[in-house]
């Protein structure tokens, strides 16, 4: 820590839900540094914004049964994933061994990283297979006594397939290695056969897990397993064998479907319960084992020739597991406090609020209705997979380009400070790992410091108050639902609501999520959407994980870009990417999708022609002529950062009424990616007239009905001057009529 | 590639008068000159005091370690810090001091 400045988080903490209803448990898990207590407590959200200018920041407190004061003390988090197979007699009897496998490490050289490992550190007997300090293949053997480590001394080569394997003779102490790389060149060469001599009849420690990506080099006061040696890369095909296997034996080995030899220990095949967090062993022994940190899978293998796209049409060509030493599912602490939601608690935003000395952290939490109570007229929607993928950004602090794409300097937070040094919060889907590859997978089971909490910055969870901090200051009940409530329920979770109102940013959607909102407006269903690049990303969500998938597949305003033959999830096989490349275009569910993105200043709104339509006029009762928005604590103006707008090739109703639209955009605001098929000169805002927001209305056959921004900022102005004006009366005329029982003009 | 010319100083001052533009088309070409640089040693700033002050600021360019904070450099404004850090990056690129008045 650098000194004067205090930036750090003494305090945090997690929750193991989101969305409950009274009577609901949720269980928090807090860890705290410099403090041996914490007071907790329940707070209403009301605005999490600080800003002097705007809605001031409101939280109210709630008395539950598990206000107190509670001790605690620091939990770790073990960042970096890797694979355990369960101790087991078969591991126990092994004294020669072969251990082979396709390896592409992608972070050669970047200290020792464990490939296949069985032991407890150098002090015990034991192997490992490893990358050496230099990014060469070796061999570890320890006896208890002595280590020896034999390497090839060639270094690999990132990011390029291998066939790499390790034999010990436990009689002779012999040590043979192979790393044979797919692709030669006349300069570099990293090709290598090597023997070496390790201590004879070497026992290795009985009942010990065998480990992946990984070495267990000891065990923590709790019990977790303190790893070391973490591998960044892909593997492919690891098979354990008990004895030395020769040249021809190793060829037979590789094979999907291994031989049905004795001496045959350990087959596991990647491309087996892909969506899921296990690995396969397909040998006859079940040496089944367990993924940790949810490393890529659905990654092309060795055995992918770009034949294939989809890894459930060819499974065999996706048999790679793609490991980080900066992957993080689950910090796995244990519970500090299990909260039962009260039985008259009103639905609403809350948060957990963790107090220690000056310090303090706050988990958000959801809390619908009690089953079997009467639904208010209007729901708000908290786009959690949303608030999850932005969750410990940090975009700005790695990406070269940063200030280019901002279009000004970038000013930190203390919380970015902090997420820079502790970057075993783990990473966030913008993001990208250490060794260059996109962050797929993102998980609430662990604390959040940036985008999932109030008192941040204006973006996500914290810039979505703005929304409900307006609809509780101009008097609108409302209860709330979450999209992850919408993906296990399906439309059940929204009948009853008149309307939906939708925070500044509800960008990631599953298919259920997609389909649920389809089938609501299909039942006559409103929708007032305030935001903007909305509906715009598909994302798996795996209800058994806790965590979202996102491919950058192919097109879209991206951080990084998924590689070719991996646009399918994981989680689900579907193609993941774009909507609008799916086939649903944002504008097919909503009339709007996006256009441009911008991040330096906002523009604001013009009335269009449709402001002055009959079935639509009264959008506009009260408002004053002239601009509309032109202020806001968001880039101080009502129209920004991401545009949405109306194209009825793309899926816009056809009667969809342009309310207004935006102006006023800078030339840092640009044509999203996917709005350009070739690129030219005139994508930026002072030169396209593409680079604008839409507002719009319209109705269904169904009784649907449908307002929408088209900007991500609208909702940052709905408090300028204590509420009154025109964002927030045009916001509120709209409200009023759509929470009507009334149909609608 | 463009080059920025000590000579134009008029880019700079029109990048005093309005350091959040809008600019002109060879003003941005100033900045996005200055703008794209390697992470490691870029200057940044730090919000110390929410909405009121800012420190000036180093990116290490290497995940995990501290950015390196110039505490005795702080701003209460952000159109001064734009303003600081133009005129240490017109150094760099053009060799030569931002002699304005």
């Amino acid at each position: 820590m650098t000194a004067g400045f205090d930036y750090k988080r003494r305090v945090l903490a997690y929750a193991d839900r989101i969305s409950v209803r009274p009577g609901d448990e949720v269980a928090f898990k807090v860890s705290l540094e410099d403090h041996e207590r914490f007071d907790f407590k329940v707070v209403r959200v009301v605005n999490g914004v600080e800003t002097p200018t705007g809605a001031p920041y409101k939280e109210v407190e709630v008395e539950t049964a598990a206000d107190g004061s509670y001790p605690g003390g620091f939990q770790r988090i073990d960042a970096g994933s890797y694979a355990v197979v369960p101790g087991s007699p078969a591991l126990d009897r092994l004294a020669s061994f072969t251990f082979q496998c396709y390896l592409m490490p992608t972070l050669p050289g970047d200290g020792r990283q464990a490939i296949c490992s069985r032991g407890s550190g150098p002090k015990r007997p034991g192997f490992a297979v490893i990358l050496d300090d230099r990014g060469a293949l070796a061999l570890m053997i320890g006896d208890g006594k002595d280590l020896v480590t034999v390497s090839t001394n060639v270094p690999m080569l990132p990011w390029k397939w291998a066939f790499v394997s390790a034999s010990y003779d436990a009689q002779t102490g012999e040590v043979e290695l192979w790393q044979e790389p797919d692709e030669r060149y006349v300069t570099i060469d990293s090709f290598a056969h090597v023997t070496g001599e390790a201590p004879r009849g070497a026992v290795f420690a009985a009942d010990h897990d065998l480990h992946l990506a990984g070495w267990q080099v000891g065990v923590h006061e709790d019990g977790r397993p303190r790893m070391a040696g973490l591998f960044n890369g892909r593997i492919d095909s690891p098979r354990l064998a008990s004895k030395v296997v020769v040249c021809h034996e190793m060829s037979k080995l590789a094979r999907t479907i291994p031989p049905r030899a004795a001496w045959v220990l350990g087959a596991w095949d990647f491309s087996r319960d892909m969506s899921g967090d296990s690995i396969v062993d397909v040998s006859g022994n079940n040496l089944h084992g367990h993924l940790v940190n949810l490393p890529a899978r659905a990654v092309t293998g060795y055995h992918w020739d770009g034949s294939c796209h989809d890894w459930t049409s060819k499974p065999e060509h996706y048999a790679a597991i793609h490991f980080h030493d900066d992957d993080l599912h689950d910090a796995g602490w244990q519970t500090s406090v299990t909260l039962t939601v009260p039985e008259d608690l009103k639905s609403g935003v809350y948060a957990g609020r963790f107090r220690a000395g000056d310090d303090e952290a706050y988990v958000p939490f959801y809390v619908r209705t009690a089953k079997g109570t009467k639904k208010k007229a209007i729901a708000f929607l908290g786009s959690t997979a949303t608030y999850m993928a932005y969750s410990n950004n940090h975009w700005q602090l790695d990406e070269e380009k940063a200030e280019v794409k901002r279009g000004r300097i970038i000013a930190y937070t203390g919380d970015e400070l902090f997420l820079n040094e502790r970057r075993d919060l783990g990473l966030s889907t913008y993001d990208s790992h250490r060794d260059g590859s996109g962050v797929m997978y993102a998980s609430r089971l662990r604390p959040v410091v940036l985008n999932f909490n109030p008192k941040s910055i204006i973006w996500s969870f914290n810039a979505d108050t703005h929304v409900t901090d307006w609809m509780e200051a101009e008097g609108f009940d409302f209860d709330v639902v979450t999209d992850e409530d919408i993906h296990a329920e399906g439309v059940s979770a929204l009948e009853g609501y008149k309307v939906i109102v939708t925070g500044a940013h509800p960008e990631y959607w599953s298919t259920p999520m997609w389909d649920a909102l389809t089938a609501y407006f299909d039942r006559g269903g409103r929708m007032m959407y305030l935001g903007g690049n909305g509906f715009y990303w598909r994302i798996g969500w795996n209800a058994d994980l806790t965590a979202i998938e996102i491919r950058r597949a192919e097109s879209g305003a991206r951080f990084w870009a998924s590689l070719p033959g991996e646009y399918h999830q994981s989680f689900t096989g579907e193609m993941g990417g774009l909507w609008k490349r799916i086939g649903r275009p944002p504008q097919s569910l909503v009339g709007i999708g996006t256009f441009a993105t911008g991040f330096d200043r906002c523009g604001w709104f013009e009335r269009a022609e449709g402001a002055d339509n009959p079935r639509a006029s009264w959008i506009f009762e009260g408002v004053s002529d002239g601009p509309i928005g032109n202020y806001g604590v968001l880039g101080n103006g009502a129209a920004g950062i991401e545009l949405d707008g109306v194209d009825h090739a793309l899926g816009s109703p056809l009667d969809t009424i342009v309310l207004a639209r935006s102006t006023g955009h800078s030339a840092y605001y640009m044509q999203s990616p996917d709005e350009i098929v070739f690129n030219h000169a005139a994508v930026n805002g002072d030169a396209n007239p593409r680079v604008r927001a839409d507002m719009i209305y319209y109705t269904l056959p169904s009784g649907a009905g449908m307002f929408a921004t088209g900007s991500i900022s609208w909702a940052a102005s709905l408090g300028h001057n204590g509420y009154d004006n025109d964002v927030s009366r045009i916001t509120a005329n709209v409200l009023t009529r759509f929470a009507n029982e009334e149909p609608l003009p | 590639m463009y080059k920025i010319d000590p000579a134009k100083t008029e880019l700079a001052r029109e990048f005093k008068d309005k350091p959040f533009g809008p600019h002109s088309a060879e003003l941005q070409k100033v900045l996005n000159v200055m703008r794209w640089e390697p992470v490691e040693g870029k200057y940044v700033l730090v919000n110390t005091v929410p909405h009121k002050e800012w420190c000036l600021a180093q990116l290490p360019g290497k995940r995990g370690i501290p950015v390196k904070l110039h505490e005795d450099v702080k701003f209460t404004d952000l159109g001064e810090a734009e303003w600081y850090i133009f005129k240490m990056r017109w150094k760099k690129h053009t060799g030569q001091d931002l002699a304005l008045d």
